[in-house]
């Protein structure tokens, strides 16, 4: 394979070189036209001509082809010149030129490179092929480091090796992951990986990807570690692949994370599914999508339901509502099984490959996971025998919580309001982490009395992704616990120390021209109606910098009268009056109750512990807050992901491998769901252009020979560079034929002759 | 009417006498150019041999009063010379090939214009003082000749004579006799024809072999025949100016020859010069006059100089051979 012939090559401008061989014509040429358009030039003294010509035409022969000679090797030196050619092979690289070179393959398995094309080869296959080509014509003494660009990307076992048996095993043993390309990264790392010695031409770096759009961001300048990678080495790059089309489903949105059943014991589960289409040319018309409900373990817990999205021409994205029911035996059989009376469910959307083209199916499917609850947990945190407020019916405001909450009696409210949240009834000196260890919310009537533990008890609860919500307490001691509940919660709401009366009996009404909060975005058609009769007749005035969507209720004077704020996963409300005739009629109007059981059950819903389980993307690490003690990996189809615990999260040792849902080990009573990123489906190619501007930042590159991948390596290796000593070489030459014109031509200049003659003239005195 | 000497240059301009057609007229203002630069007659310069005395009569020219016999006698005596009664001048004019090259080409200058100029005013000079006179015509042996006289009119017999030779070209219809230069068959001819000493002129560009002028000239001095040898040459005969290359034809039928003239310039010069030399080593040798001429130049300067020069060595007795 190698030779230790020095040899002269044109890299890239051998047509230059050619053009300077031909123009060795020229001067042959110009000789023959002269010959050929010879002036006629009668002439009398011919009998000297003839003499002079007669004695010395052997020397004016020579002296002729010499010219010629000379001539011709200017052009043609210069020509050569021209073309940069280089010197290879010579001992100055101090051995033979294609031995013991380190070679650098960065190879594209990134999910884009799953896609097949219409042969049914993947686009990983062909890359993979090369790759191994490189290597099988590999000569023994050549080193070979091999990167995935795959996001994260990573350098294959045995780097730097002369085995080069083993590598070519590992290279056909390999299969693409499912993770975006991370090629940036991975030549930043083969860039570091040169050895600054390493002469350019011993160095071969060979860029194996499918250049889809995801490989790269052009819009951004190259890494500076990158920008003389052409220099410090013979740079191969791959050719684009075409674009081809593609579907994928690239977002499941639930309305609640954390789902309580109904009262009947059935549940609605809400979801936004998002698609998104790829497309080379015109693409699919439309793509069916079918959607199930599902254990953890995969078993459909229903009967799926299947949509079809109906593509406008030019239209990229679509985003199908979907509602997908969930029976109450159902609910019953998912939730019996937990002693907390809960269950993770999994949402699967799942794009049908059958009637259009599609290049890619490994982003077809995606998984959301989300907790059924048969029951909330509530407690009412108040004194034991509380003071009835409402002197005509003797209920006291905890009364009216838990009637609100649990409206099975009678005499509140509608028959059809559920009754799935169970309450319980606490004492402010007993609220501690052990009693409010099961709860999901805490209502608290009586924050004056809450100790110390009572408030760390409650911020464990928010952190948990539990919901508190504070009233103001119906007594006449000023409002000095609010410091406590500020610094507890890291809140910026200051209350005043005595409450505010109204100014007439009436009584405040509420602002009505503010839409509902996100979080009742249930209630905004009847927002403004149910805002309409409540009074409020004393307050505490409320102070806070907060975000305006944290205040959800003001006063008809733009005073905060319920305001909000997110604590971790959970959350954390204050209403600035207390319940009680005295001070508001809220109890006594139809807003109490829907906004109790909407706050409620979107602050549970929202459960962002949950959400922060359906983040995670091939490719990413787990990094996890949650508190799963004991757990010492996660699983998927046998394949197992050891984790770590830190003070502050749960990590992964190492990637997730494959999109689906991961269960904990050794209990498997944990899940999360881990999809494909969405920009890893990107099956269009690069724009050609953009791509070539992108790369010229590296300064010297070639596109890589497909049909002779091995050529990388035969070619001759980058020498020393000619052009240049070249270039002198024919200055010099050029001299020379200026000096032999004018010897042969015995001219002599009219300063020179006058030259001589003063000096002839001086000597002789 | 006074002529100045730029008007007298002007009339030996090559140029100036290459503008006029007729050879007559062109010899005569050479002629007339000559004398007036000339400010004497050249008329004695022609004269060779001492012949008598006679009595001085006002008006003579008292240079050529015999003082040794002044200083004797008491009386003016005038020295005489035998040539000036009776002095032969022949002149053989080149008409060889090669006497047709012309650097000039606007108007056309010929070697042979120049020779003819020449050969028309030295006998116009010599008629003019009664000397008589012949014009002969030569190429590899003599070609035409005039009588020799000094009638009247024997100068427009010379004149025509000269004028019948209009193309020296190849093509010309001259034989092959009048292509090339033969000197000593020239020579031979002549001093068969000759009965009297003479002085004669030879105006040739004198490419021949220098042993044929060698042989010619020493029959001649052998003869006590007194000889000028005029070499009428073009300008670029004797520097060879040419750059490009080129294909030289010979006018003597010496075939073609293709060429880089600029690498061959050196070595044509060296030849030519050599050639040069060993003529006027000949021509030394016998103590012949020569006088090369450029035809580009001006006629005058030269040849009045050189009569000059001859007078004055004639008139201190350096002339004779006796």
């Amino acid at each position: 394979m190698g030779t230790n012939l020095a040899q002269v090559s044109f890299p890239a401008e051998s047509a230059l070189a050619w053009a300077g061989l031909g123009a060795v014509a020229v001067p042959i040429v110009i000789h023959l036209l002269t010959r050929l358009r010879r002036q006629l030039q009668p002439w009398g003294a011919m009998r000297f001509l003839l003499e002079a010509y007669r004695r010395h035409r052997s020397r004016l022969r020579l002296e002729q082809w010499l010219l010629l000679l000379v001539r011709c090797l200017v052009l043609a030196v210069l020509g050569i010149a021209l073309a940069g050619p280089v010197l290879t092979g010579c001992a100055d690289f101090g051995g033979p030129a294609n031995t013991g070179r380190s070679v650098y393959i960065v190879l594209d398995d990134s999910l884009s490179t799953h896609a097949e094309d219409l042969n049914g080869a993947s686009r990983f296959d062909r890359l993979r092929k090369t790759a191994i080509n490189i290597v099988a014509a590999l000569d023994p003494t050549d080193r070979v480091t091999i990167w995935q660009a795959a996001r994260p990307h990573k350098v294959m076992p045995s780097a730097g090796t002369n085995d080069h048996l083993e590598v070519r095993r590992r290279l056909e043993a390999l299969r693409p992951r499912f993770s975006r390309s991370d090629l940036t990264a991975a030549l930043e790392s083969a860039s570091q990986a040169i050895e600054p010695p390493s002469p350019p031409e011993r160095t071969v770096v060979v860029v194996l990807s499918d250049w889809a759009t995801d490989a790269v961001d052009i819009a951004r300048p190259l890494p500076t570690g990158l920008t003389a990678l052409g220099d410090r080495s013979r740079l191969f790059i791959a050719r684009p692949t075409p674009s081809a089309d593609n579907v994928q489903v690239t977002a499941i949105k639930l309305r609640r994370y954390l789902l309580l059943a109904e009262s009947d014991g059935s549940a609605i589960v809400t979801a936004d599914v998002t698609l998104q289409r790829i497309t080379a040319e015109s693409g699919p018309e439309q793509t069916p999508l079918q959607l199930i409900v599902q254990t953890t373990a995969g078993e459909p817990l229903g009967p799926p339901i299947k949509r079809t999205c109906r593509w406008a021409p030019g239209q990229t994205t679509a985003t199908l509502h979907v509602e997908l029911p969930i029976t109450a035996e159902v609910v019953e059989a998912q939730t019996a099984t937990s002693s907390s009376g809960d269950a993770m469910i999994v949402i699967a959307a799942h794009i049908k490959p059958s009637s259009f083209d599609d290049a890619l199916t490994a982003d077809n499917r995606r998984w959301a996971l989300f907790q059924l609850r048969r029951q909330f947990h509530v407690a009412v945190i108040d004194v034991a025998n509380p003071t009835p407020t409402d002197h005509e019916t003797g209920y006291t405001p905890r009364a009216l919580i838990n009637y609100v909450l649990n409206p099975s009696q009678p005499q509140w409210g509608p028959a059809a309001v559920e009754s799935r949240i169970k309450t319980v009834d606490l004492e402010p000196a007993r609220t501690n982490a052990t009693t409010v260890a099961p709860l999901d919310a805490a209502i608290i009537l009586r924050p004056d009395l809450l100790n110390a533990d009572s408030w760390r008890a409650l911020r464990q609860l928010t952190d948990r992704g539990g919901l508190i919500w504070l009233f103001m307490p119906d007594v006449a001691t000023p409002t000095l616990w609010a410091s406590v509940l500020e610094k507890s919660f890291g809140l910026d709401w200051q209350l005043s120390l005595e409450p505010q009366p109204a100014a007439t009996d009436q009584g405040w009404t509420l602002a009505t021209d503010a839409t509902a909060p996100q979080a009742l975005n249930l209630l905004t058609s009847e927002w403004q109606s149910l805002l309409r009769p409540v009074r409020i007749f004393q307050r505490y005035t409320l102070t806070t910098s907060a975000e305006p969507q944290q205040i959800w209720i003001t006063t008809e004077d733009s005073q905060p009268l319920l305001v909000s704020a997110d604590i971790g996963p959970g959350r954390v409300m204050l209403l600035a009056t207390a319940i009680g005739p005295a001070w508001t009629n809220l109890a006594t109007k139809p807003l109490f109750i829907p906004l109790l059981h909407e706050s409620l059950r979107s602050a549970m819903g929202t459960a962002t512990f949950i959400q922060q389980l359906n983040q995670f993307v091939c490719g990413d690490q787990l990094s996890l807050t949650q508190p799963w003690r004991g757990v010492t990996a996660l699983e998927i189809n046998q394949v197992r992901l050891p984790v770590q615990h830190t003070k502050t999260a749960l990590i992964s040792v190492r990637p997730f491998p494959q999109p689906g849902i991961y269960h904990t080990v050794p209990s498997p009573t944990r899940h999360l769901a881990v999809n494909i990123d969405p920009a890893a489906g990107q099956t269009r190619a690069l724009p050609a252009p953009a791509l070539k501007t992108w790369l010229d930042q590296m300064n010297r590159w070639q596109w890589l020979d497909e049909q002779d991948p091995a050529g990388v390596l035969t070619q001759k290796i980058h020498g020393t560079a000619l052009g240049r000593p070249l270039l002198w070489l024919v200055l010099a030459l050029v001299l020379f034929e200026t000096l032999l014109a004018r010897r042969f031509s015995h001219a002599r200049s009219g300063a020179g002759v006058a030259w001589r003659s003063r000096l002839s003239g001086w000597v002789k005195g | 009417m006074t002529q100045t000497p730029a008007a007298n240059t002007r009339y030996l301009d090559p140029h100036t006498l290459a503008g006029i057609g007729s050879l007559e007229l062109r010899a005569r203002m050479a002629v007339e150019g000559l004398m007036i630069g000339m400010h004497r007659s050249p008329y004695h310069g022609f004269s060779t041999e001492f012949a008598e005395h006679r009595q001085y009569s006002p008006g003579d020219d008292i240079r050529h009063l015999d003082w040794k016999v002044f200083g004797r006698t008491d009386k003016l005596y005038l020295k005489q010379y035998q040539e000036e009664t009776n002095l032969r001048l022949i002149v053989l004019v080149d008409v060889s090939g090669s006497m047709g090259y012309s650097s000039q080409t606007q108007p056309r200058w010929r070697k042979y214009d120049f020779a003819a100029t020449l050969a028309a005013a030295l006998a116009h000079l010599a008629l003019k003082q009664q000397d008589r006179v012949s014009v002969g015509l030569f190429g590899r042996e003599l070609l035409a000749e005039t009588g020799l006289s000094n009638a009247h009119d024997h100068w427009r017999a010379i004149v025509r004579l000269l004028n019948s030779v209009s193309d020296l070209t190849p093509q010309s219809e001259a034989g092959p006799e009048a292509r090339a230069t033969d000197l000593a068959r020239l020579f031979d001819q002549v001093i068969a024809k000759l009965t009297h000493r003479s002085l004669i002129a030879v105006i040739s560009d004198l490419f021949d072999e220098p042993a044929a002028l060698e042989h010619g000239l020493a029959r001649l001095y052998h003869r006590r025949q007194d000889t000028i040898v005029f070499q009428t040459l073009d300008h670029a005969e004797r520097t060879f100016p040419f750059r490009s290359p080129a294909q030289f034809i010979g006018l003597e039928d010496e075939g073609r020859l293709k060429l880089d003239p600029a690498a061959l310039r050196q070595l044509y010069l060296q030849t030519f010069e050599a050639h040069q030399k060993k003529i006027a080593q000949i021509t030394r040798r016998f103590q012949f006059d020569y006088l090369p001429l450029d035809s580009s130049q001006s006629l005058g300067p030269p040849l009045s100089k050189f009569l000059a020069k001859r007078a004055a060595l004639i008139s201190r007795g350096k002339r004779s051979r006796n």
